[in-house]
């Protein structure tokens, strides 16, 4: 099976500003993407390519096996865009079959309209809604032909804290069978984090990281145990755990940093040692992603001194 | 074909919720029909026409104008500028499917204002024609529209929102005035007068006045027409396929 997506080094240069630079990567039918970056990382630029809005400078893409402009990509594809306005004068039902009318296979518009969570605002007109209901219609619409594949640009976009978690948790629901791809871009590292199976990790127009959460997360550090230790529990104790790193006190309250958080918790069970209100830290992704970024910075300051 | 009828049915929708469809197709020229023939008396003569049957066909030529350019160069300028028309180009519908659906849109718009006009003179202004001539008169006029649509849809390509308004607001009334819609080019000075040869509007309005008159409809009305929407629409395509970079901010 071809990979849903396929990007072969890409670059798109802007006179001469570099705003993607060689960028290689695939997306395995059925995975969930998350490409994050910095603002001005390229992310927007990449996508208008994988989409065949606009064309690369150099090198390919292509999408379910097809170029991007092919019809028989567009119709297994949804997509939100950063930036949309809705027609005007256009009520929220309309704007459903019109997008249904394009696909040979679309979803009842009852579905789409549930799956959004906009089941009550049929009759509205498009544009008289608020930012957020509009964000979850253009969902509604861009997973109206039963996309296999899904590209959303910043979905939570305009969204408040109760939409939004709304929203990952009907988009989660709508890609947990395996059948579909999700690409997608958002600066809720933590919502990122909830849903995607791997991160790609965009910079200065380039890829610095690219891998599961957890290898991500392993890159960048900041996984720990922390536990408040009790009365009988020594300090040598606890700096002989396996796998510590660096171990920090403050009053009773002992936070363990460590590249393996799971076996370190193990071994303080199986040691019997004095200790309560465990605490485990995988690691955040947002940790990696800034650490991660600012690791980049560092390199590119030390090559500019050299 | 059930996709294209559903899209030009929320195109013809779109329009009619719109203020400007009332306020371009049907108040302006209706107003101003009303108030001109009025000024001027039903008895008063142009061109060898009674006024109030030659100005009606003026002012359902201006409002077609502003049915097409108005609603028409807005509504593309913001659809092309604020990411709708990329989205569009991300789903399987097809470019002209976009295209000629607002193109058959703006017909059935058209009609509704002739529509209007039609009775307004008719019921109103007492104006009496042969069925023949109204047929004649109507079927010209909205057909003839598709020129100011075309021209609409260019000039939504041309700007975003603003530009897009000002442009059309200043051609509708500039093709209105030389094409003598509201001041009769035959009292007006010859530079004028050549000039209205020049005119969309002047040449549609002319085919209604011709059969109005009872005169041979001259064929140049029909080739300098057909010419301004062959060279429009081939204008319009090719601006609309140029390509556009989007570039990245975020």
């Amino acid at each position: 099976m071809s990979a849903a997506i396929s990007v072969e080094h890409v670059t798109k240069r802007f006179g001469a500003v570099h705003a993607v630079d060689d960028v290689s990567f695939e997306v395995e039918p059925g995975t969930i993407v998350a490409l994050l970056g910095p603002n001005g990382a390229g992310k927007t630029t990449l996508i208008s390519m994988i989409l065949g809005l606009s064309e690369p400078t150099q090198g390919f893409v292509r999408i379910l096996g097809h170029r991007p402009r092919d019809r028989a990509a567009r119709e297994r594809l949804g997509v939100m865009l950063q930036h949309v306005t809705l027609p005007q004068s256009v009520k929220v039902k309309e704007l459903v079959a019109w997008f249904r009318s394009f696909y040979p296979h679309p979803l009842p518009a009852e579905h789409l309209l549930q799956m959004a969570g906009i089941e009550g605002l049929a009759e509205r007109e498009a544009v008289k809604l608020s930012g957020g209901e509009q964000r979850r219609l253009q969902f509604a619409l861009a997973i109206a032909g039963d996309p296999s594949l899904l590209l959303l640009d910043e979905p939570t976009t305009g969204m408040d804290v109760e939409s939004r978690r709304a929203f990952w948790d009907s988009l989660r629901s709508f890609v947990r069978d395996g059948r579909r791809t999700l690409l997608l871009t958002t600066h809720h590292l933590e919502e990122a984090e909830s849903i995607a199976d791997r991160v790609v990790l965009l910079k200065g127009g380039r890829v610095i990281a690219d891998g599961s959460l957890a290898e991500i997360k392993r890159q960048a550090g900041n996984r720990y145990v922390s536990l408040i230790a009790g009365p009988r529990c020594t300090k040598d104790e606890i700096e002989q755990l396996p796998h510590v790193k660096r171990v920090r006190f403050s009053g009773r309250h002992v936070r363990i940093e460590t590249d393996h958080p799971d076996d370190v918790l193990r071994a303080i069970i199986l040691r019997d040692l004095d200790a309560s209100s465990f605490e485990v830290s995988q690691g955040a992704l947002e940790d990696a992603f800034v650490a991660l970024t600012e690791l980049e910075d560092r390199v590119e300051d030390r090559g500019a001194v050299r | 074909m059930k996709a294209w009828l559903l899209e030009w049915r929320i195109e013809v929708l779109r329009n009619v919720r719109n203020r400007r469809f009332f306020i371009f197709t049907i108040l302006f020229p209706v107003g101003f029909y009303l108030l001109y023939v009025n000024l001027y008396g039903q008895n008063a003569q142009m061109a060898g026409i009674d006024w109030s049957k030659y100005f009606l066909i003026s002012m359902s030529v201006f409002g077609v104008v502003g049915t097409g350019l108005n609603g028409t160069a807005v509504r593309v300028a913001i659809e092309r500028t604020q990411g709708w028309t990329s989205w569009m180009l991300t789903t399987p519908r097809s470019a002209a499917q976009a295209v000629t659906t607002k193109l058959a849109a703006n017909v059935v718009l058209s009609a509704m204002g002739i529509a209007v006009m039609f009775l307004v003179g008719a019921l109103v202004e007492h104006v009496q024609m042969s069925a023949g001539a109204w047929f004649a008169c109507g079927v010209t006029t909205v057909f003839g529209a598709l020129v100011f649509t075309a021209l609409g849809i260019l000039i939504g390509h041309l700007g975003g929102r603003e530009a897009a308004q000002i442009l059309a607001s200043i051609v509708y009334f500039l093709v209105s005035i030389a094409g003598g819609l509201w001041i009769p080019v035959q009292i007006l000075p010859p530079f004028f007068q050549h000039l209205a040869q020049w005119m969309p509007t002047y040449r549609l309005a002319d085919i209604a006045w011709a059969v109005i008159g009872q005169r041979a409809v001259p064929w140049s009305d029909f080739a300098v027409m057909a010419a301004y929407l062959v060279g429009l629409v081939l204008v319009s395509a090719w601006v609309s396929t140029r390509p556009r970079e989007v570039r990245s901010v975020a």
